[in-house]
């Protein structure tokens, strides 16, 4: 199929501009809060919600927070290996 | 408003399916009649007038196998269309007998949707149960056979709550009506059917049956298991339950741990397996809340759910497809391998997560507005960071180890069958359109609804959530990376009751049986060989010839038994079931 070769060619030229992805991330999220400066909520739904920024942080601090916590803590405890279960038989 | 006038049940055309596929031959017609259903199912569905149709009396019961309000109808609308793609993608599928269990399920759950009694509720809720764990059996191989049965166990239990729970409230109010309870007055048996349906729903702890079995399922068949089960336990939770705040707080509970154990997860089936649970939550915590407002936003979250979970489930099952592994540890790289189902792939994730101009974006946040209005700030809060887990895990963990992250897979890609490609766009077209186009959503919910969603706030403030998780996973990209292993669930609870039944059947029991065995040689036997010396002499003098063909004919009938017990479980299930279908079919026609 052609549509897929093309596609497929775009795919590798993306990824060998990735620095260039990566500065397109950074300016986005920095826009997000630019933006963020002049619009704020009419009635928050959270108090906390009017900070500019707020929800930039819970993101960033939540997803930190949760691999943190599941990968170093949880996953040590609760993984077994792949065959935990078939030992029964 | 009685009669079949203007009501063609959804189901029928399934049933037609899975009774007439068994006659043709020809895979090149068969085929093609595998959409028809969903198609008559979509029209149907939209030519529908609200009322009650077709009541049957049966046993003395009375028997409401057609409900339909604006309730019954969003659910039957995502459920056709679900039906239609999903078997689209089934097309290219040679085996017969797993699009018979498909259809059988499919019927099942419309059954379900439309049923205004319990008998009736139960009657397809039971058919569900059985045919989906053909689906899952029909895998063919140890594991999925395993997990067939620890999934058939587990919601045989759901359904025996279910049923006492139907029997007992019939003894006390005499009536097997399916209406709301009231949360301040239910009794204890409503609380017994509300366990049942919680079975039904994966609510945490009762959810292990479903990371546990749709991973091991067909290709084909986890698409359709996404849809349905779950979703048709939200339907008679809004039904019956709406307003019960526990729900509010579970569904919550859900939607975290589901997302959590997605963060953890490597096998890319089970991954979107968790956020099944994760996704439904939301819908739970709906319905618990149940303002008018939470309870459209679990029914378009319902809808919304069924279109992009299938169509995740359609890309994994792709890649497990064409390089024959889900696992993220062995997969990397593929993105310009499988560039289309890559693009299906990332507009599934963006819908679950919630980017504005997918579904999820809509209905996710009709969900959470809805539930800080009411004043659940803490559950609203709860949910937002299970949105987090759901990007973190579906949208980037997911895609980036399977699609982009070095060491590339270097084994061979199989070419996936042009259907596949087909469904994959239908689903991922339809995620788009109800995202920019909600109020084609908005004219199926059962309560008016006041909600602009793309008010600049809820858009800026989604993407500054969705983006900074992203800058989360770009911080901890290395801590992610995803290890072989089994993450212990609560399935353990009852693998391990499994496992001291197994030990009494092995030892103590064993040690009976040996015990009895021996009695039985010593005594029994020679009784036996006695009695049967003393017929034989009567046999030879008397009655040999008057009844010569007895004993060929019992022969006979010990042959055809020995060929029915095969000894394994899975025929005896579906034997039981076609027996029982038999009976009810008897009586009917008897009476």
């Amino acid at each position: 199929m052609s549509i897929t070769a093309s596609l497929s060619r775009l795919i590798l030229q993306a990824k060998a501009n990735a620095p260039l992805w990566k500065k397109a991330f950074f300016s986005v999220l920095g826009i997000l809060v630019g933006i963020n400066l002049f619009l704020h909520p009419h009635h928050a739904h959270f108090a906390m919600e009017t900070i500019t920024g707020f929800w930039a942080i819970f993101g960033v601090c939540v997803c930190v927070a949760m691999i943190l916590v599941l990968k170093k803590i949880i996953f040590i405890l609760i993984n077994k290996p792949e065959a935990f279960y078939d030992r029964s038989e | 408003m009685t009669g079949l006038s203007n009501f063609i049940h959804p189901a029928l055309g399934f049933i037609a399916l899975a009774l007439f596929l068994p006659f043709v031959r020809e895979n090149k017609i068969w085929r093609w009649l595998l959409p028809i259903p969903g198609i008559i199912a979509i029209m149907g569905v939209m030519s529908m007038q609200d009322g009650t149709y077709g009541p049957l009396h049966w046993l003395g019961l009375n028997m409401v196998l057609g409900r339909v309000d604006k309730l019954s109808i969003i659910f039957a609308h995502v459920f056709a269309i679900e039906a239609l793609v999903g078997m689209i993608f089934a097309m290219h599928v040679k085996d017969k007998l797993q699009h018979i269990a498909a259809a059988l399920y499919i019927a099942g759950g419309f059954g379900r949707v439309f049923s205004g009694d319990y008998v009736t509720l139960v009657l397809f809720w039971e058919l569900m149960s059985v045919a989906s764990t053909f689906i899952i059996w029909l895998a063919r191989n140890k594991r999925s056979t395993q997990a067939g049965f620890r999934y058939f166990i587990f919601h045989t239990m759901g359904g025996l709550f279910l049923l006492g729970g139907v029997l007992l409230r019939y003894a006390d109010l005499g009536t097997f009506a399916f209406t709301p309870v009231s949360p301040g007055a239910a009794n204890y048996y409503d609380w017994l059917i509300l366990l049942g349906f919680c079975v039904n729903a994966a609510v945490v702890p009762l959810h292990a049956w479903l990371p546990d079995a749709y991973p091991e399922a067909t290709v084909t068949g986890a698409v359709f298991l996404s849809a349905f089960t779950t979703k048709t336990a939200v339907y008679v939770l809004a039904r019956g339950f709406s307003g019960f705040e526990i729900l509010g707080v579970m569904g919550v509970i859900m939607a975290i741990y589901g997302a959590a154990y997605a963060t953890i997860e490597n096998n890319a089936r089970r991954i979107l397996a968790y956020h099944i649970v994760s996704q439904v939550g939301y819908m739970v915590a709906g319905i618990g809340i149940g303002t008018a407002m939470t309870v459209d936003g679990a029914c378009a979250h319902a809808y919304a759910h069924i279109l992009y979970k299938g169509l995740l489930f359609m890309c994994a099952g792709s890649i497990l497809y064409a390089t024959g592994t889900a696992k993220l540890t062995k997969l990397g790289g593929l993105a310009s391998r499988m560039p289309l189902v890559m693009i299906c792939y990332m507009v599934a994730a963006v819908s679950i997560s919630g980017f504005p101009l997918f579904n999820g974006f809509i209905s996710k946040n009709i969900t959470i507005t809805g539930a800080a209005l009411s004043h659940h700030t803490w559950l609203a809060l709860g949910m937002e960071i299970a949105a987090v887990g759901t990007f973190l895990s579906v949208g980037i963990k997911l895609p980036y180890f399977a699609f982009w992250s070095k060491p590339e897979y270097t084994g061979e890609v199989k070419k996936l069958p042009r259907n596949m490609y087909v469904a994959m766009f239908m689903a991922a077209f339809l995620c788009f359109f109800t995202g920019v186009y909600p109020q084609a959503l908005y004219r199926l919910l059962p309560f008016p609804l006041e909600y602009e969603p793309f008010a600049p706030w809820q858009v800026l403030s989604s993407l500054q959530l969705l983006g900074f998780t992203g800058l989360g996973f770009y911080i901890c990209r290395k801590i992610i990376v995803p290890h072989e292993g089994r993450n212990l669930d609560f399935d353990i609870v009852y693998r391990f009751v499994g496992w001291v039944g197994l030990f009494l059947a092995k030892y103590p029991v064993a040690l009976i049986d040996d015990w009895w065995t021996s009695v039985y040689r010593r005594i029994g036997l020679a009784g036996l060989l006695r009695m049967a010396k003393g017929s034989s002499i009567f046999d030879a003098q008397g009655i040999d010839g008057v009844v010569d063909g007895t004993a060929k004919s019992v022969l006979g009938l010990g042959g055809i038994l020995a060929k029915v017990q095969t000894g394994k479980l899975s025929d005896y299930v579906g034997l039981s079931a076609l027996i029982g279908i038999g009976i009810i079919a008897l009586v009917y026609f008897m009476r």
